[in-house]
């Protein structure tokens, strides 16, 4: 009776591992015919225009606009997205063979001033294990708890519930876009936000991370831009939000990369509607940002 | 060495339990009294001067009770001792109350200090050990027994307020693979409903009731309703854990919640609900005062004398003391016996929302608080589809939250079919529950920081 006991706790515990270790390496098919995220793009094998970001990508860039003005785009964003993390993410698409035309990448200020880590767990749920492997090295926190969520507990939620949420989140994106209406803000509260970061001091291993995007696409014939999106006011003029944006000019400069600030194109900061926070915009502001996005000079040429 | 939560316990649980089985049986006394405490100390630094003080009390009684063969006097002593303990307990909360309620204490060390973990818990433990010893209901405890079932750190933070006989040493069985199984069995099933259902929960409740005023009828009803399921599962299952640790040590300790969110009235609900302190009042308060057998009037107005001192433990706020009146009203007012089947149902309907509005004033900070947000609850209905949306999924600017959403309603659905076959009387598949709650707490479980609420009383 004793060993029969322990012979079923260990069976269980086999169970469980090899269950954990299935969906570590293939719980990313499920999301094969998504209409966002990394395994929806592998399927399609190939994209003439990506756009690679955080949620100031998602909130920001209007699919529709991009579809009428490039034609064949997929944004890929994830919350919290960081130059560490696009890097990997964009070596796994080409190690996927999906053909990249042209680049665009969020030039997220602070992005750059951020500790390594990873804030979408979706990231790990999306990609294969050398992958999610390549993400934990390159994080900060190493905690047992962190492990404990990127190995066992991180989008179990997702997947038990797959059935469900699937054609929900399918309906609620295009080529990985939002497809939400979301209402902006009023002057007054507007007037309350305040910066979400207060440093100016980047960080190392963002800023060789940026260098090796660049690296990475002139080997793979990838033509790259860096697109500052619009922040509200409070962050426009926020003295730590310039000195980044001077330094990650310098060094998109400094490698010979092209880039669409906010100098560049026409928009309202002003109407307080095209904000949802200080940093990401609402429908009315994702749709005039990208219309004039896309015809502005820099991103004709 | 690890502060209290969840984790820190069932740890020095365990490795308590081992030590404890190789200890001689005249040696364990001792041995549970020092470990107790050290874990306390670990856990409350400087505020474990309070335990140890409550203790000093409680030995200077029962060294002169002892002493003393005048029962006049034996009676004055006993009632000395617990007036100190009453006004030590009480002082704590209006101190809590007055520097924590009006914010103008800094960290968290002053606050430990301030109200120290389990003050309530074992500040009543003590009163309920002196009474027994003074009716010769316990004859023969060492010094030993009494710190070591006072200081017992399975139960100092949140209870059971268990009795004496309980968890006596003496009585302690040794180990044997069907407690350790019992152990398993509880330990997991509060490792799940602390986990997976009240770690869950608290990310809506707290999103929600901290912000009440910019959210739909809907919500706050959503939230109301949540909110009793997360103090249920945050509080069961700390009680869950303690009894199974308790068990590795060999005591038998009662249940201390039997489903009580099925009840089908007020009477049913306070047999089921925090068991170990409906029966310490019913015993040590209600019946010294006469219970039910002067008069229907005498015996209303000691059952919500009772229910005041009930709320006044958990905090003497005014809240508190509106939700032992509460209670106590609604107590009175319930039926004796319910005999109509769809009166039992209605009734286990009603009793689940008239408990929950109850539990309002565990979660707010004021009767404004709470008058605004009952206010909320009736006029802000809307059809809307953005409103009916953000009040099922109120934390997300996407809807990747959909499938949290449905995963903590599928474990509520689940939890509830469980507790509903315990309360009809159902054999209970301990295996297969082990199973279900072992994969869920791997799976599912919320691995945050993982305090108890209950801890705050």
């Amino acid at each position: 009776m004793k060993n029969k006991r322990i012979i079923s706790v260990l069976v269980i515990i086999l169970l469980m591992v090899s269950l954990l270790i299935i969906k570590a390496e293939y719980a990313s098919l499920i999301y094969r015919d998504s209409t966002y995220g990394m395994p929806a793009l592998v399927a399609k094998g190939g994209i003439e225009n990506l756009y690679l970001g955080s949620s100031m990508f998602r909130q920001g860039l209007d699919i529709e606009s991009i579809e009428n003005h490039q034609g064949d785009s997929y944004i890929l964003a994830y919350n919290g997205n960081q130059p560490i993390s696009e890097l990997i993410e964009l070596e796994y698409l080409i190690s996927n063979n999906v053909k990249i035309k042209n680049l665009y990448v969020d030039m997220y200020a602070y992005s750059m001033t951020a500790v390594p880590d990873i804030s979408d767990d979706k990231l790990f749920l999306e990609t294969d294990i050398s992958t999610k492997y390549r993400l934990w090295q390159s994080i900060e926190d190493k905690s047992l708890r962190k492990l404990w969520s990127v190995c066992v507990s991180a989008n179990n939620d997702m997947i038990l519930t797959a059935p469900i949420v699937n054609p929900i989140l399918n309906s609620q994106f295009r080529s990985g876009g939002a497809l939400t209406v979301t209402g902006g803000l009023d002057g007054d509260a507007c007037g309350k936000l305040v910066p979400p970061v207060d440093t100016d001091i980047i960080n190392e291993e963002q800023k060789k991370a940026v260098g090796d995007i660049v690296t990475l696409c002139k080997e793979n014939d990838i033509e790259v831009v860096f697109i500052e999106t619009p922040k509200s006011q409070v962050v426009m003029r926020d003295l730590n939000y310039r000195s980044i944006m001077e330094s990650y000019r310098e060094l998109l400069d400094d490698h010979g990369v092209q880039y669409i600030s906010s100098e560049d194109y026409k928009f309202d900061y002003d109407n307080s509607y095209n904000f949802i926070d200080a940093i990401h915009l609402s429908y009315q502001g994702r749709v005039n940002f990208s219309e004039n996005l896309l015809i502005c000079d820099k991103l004709a040429q | 060495m690890l502060s209290f939560s969840i984790y820190s316990l069932i740890i020095y649980g365990i490795l308590g339990a081992i030590i404890y089985h190789y200890i001689p049986q005249k040696y364990r006394g001792i041995f549970l009294s020092v470990f107790s405490i050290l874990v306390c100390t670990v856990w409350m630094r400087g505020a474990v001067t309070c335990l140890i003080f409550a203790i000093s009390v409680g030995i200077a009684c029962l060294k002169l009770m002892d002493r003393c063969i005048n029962p006049d006097r034996r009676k004055w002593i006993l009632g000395v001792g617990i007036s100190i303990l009453i006004f030590n307990l009480l002082c704590h909360k209006l101190l809590y109350s007055y520097f924590v309620g009006n914010k103008t204490y800094e960290g968290n060390s002053f606050v430990t200090f301030v109200m120290p973990l389990g003050l309530s818990y074992y500040s009543f433990k003590i009163i309920s050990y002196l009474i027994d010893r003074y009716i010769g209901k316990i004859t023969n405890a060492t010094f030993w027994e009494f710190v070591s079932y006072v200081s017992l750190f399975t139960q100092i933070a949140s209870g059971p307020i268990s009795r004496y006989e309980e968890v006596d040493v003496n009585s302690s069985i040794d180990v044997e693979p069907k407690l350790v199984y019992e152990a398993v069995y509880r330990l997991t099933k509060g490792l799940f409903y602390k986990l997976v259902i009240a770690d869950r929960l608290s990310t809506y409740t707290i999103t929600v009731m901290n912000d009440y005023n910019s959210y739909s009828s809907m919500a706050l009803w959503m939230a109301m309703l949540l909110f009793s399921i997360e103090l249920y599962a945050d509080f069961a299952g700390y009680s869950e854990i303690a009894i199974g640790l308790c068990c590795l040590f060999g005591f038998n300790v009662k249940e201390n919640f039997r489903n009580p969110y099925f009840s089908s009235s007020f009477r049913e609900f306070w047999n089921r609900w925090h068991i170990s302190l409906s029966t310490w009042l019913r015993d040590y308060v209600y019946i010294p005062l006469g219970g039910n057998r002067r008069g229907e009037l005498r015996k209303a107005a000691n059952v919500l004398i009772v229910f005041l001192v009930s709320g006044i433990w958990h905090g003497n706020n005014l809240c508190y003391i509106l939700w032992g009146l509460w209670h106590g009203i609604l107590n009175i007012l319930s039926p004796k016996e319910i005999k109509r089947k769809c009166n039992i149902y209605l009734g286990r309907i009603f009793t689940f929302l008239l408990v929950s509005l109850g539990w309002l004033c565990f979660r707010l900070e004021s009767v404004a608080d709470i008058c605004s947000y009952l206010d909320g609850m009736i006029n802000r209905w809307s059809l809307s589809l953005g409103d009916i949306v953000s009040s099922i999924m109120p934390f997300s600017g996407d809807m990747s939250c959909v499938a949290i959403v449905l995963t903590i309603g599928l474990f509520i659905v689940l939890t509830a079919i469980l507790e509903w076959n315990e309360y009809r009387g159902h054999k209970v598949n301990k295996n297969l529950r082990v199973g279900f709650y072992t994969f869920s707490v791997i799976l599912f479980g919320a691995m945050g920081a993982n305090g108890f609420i209950y801890a705050n009383y």
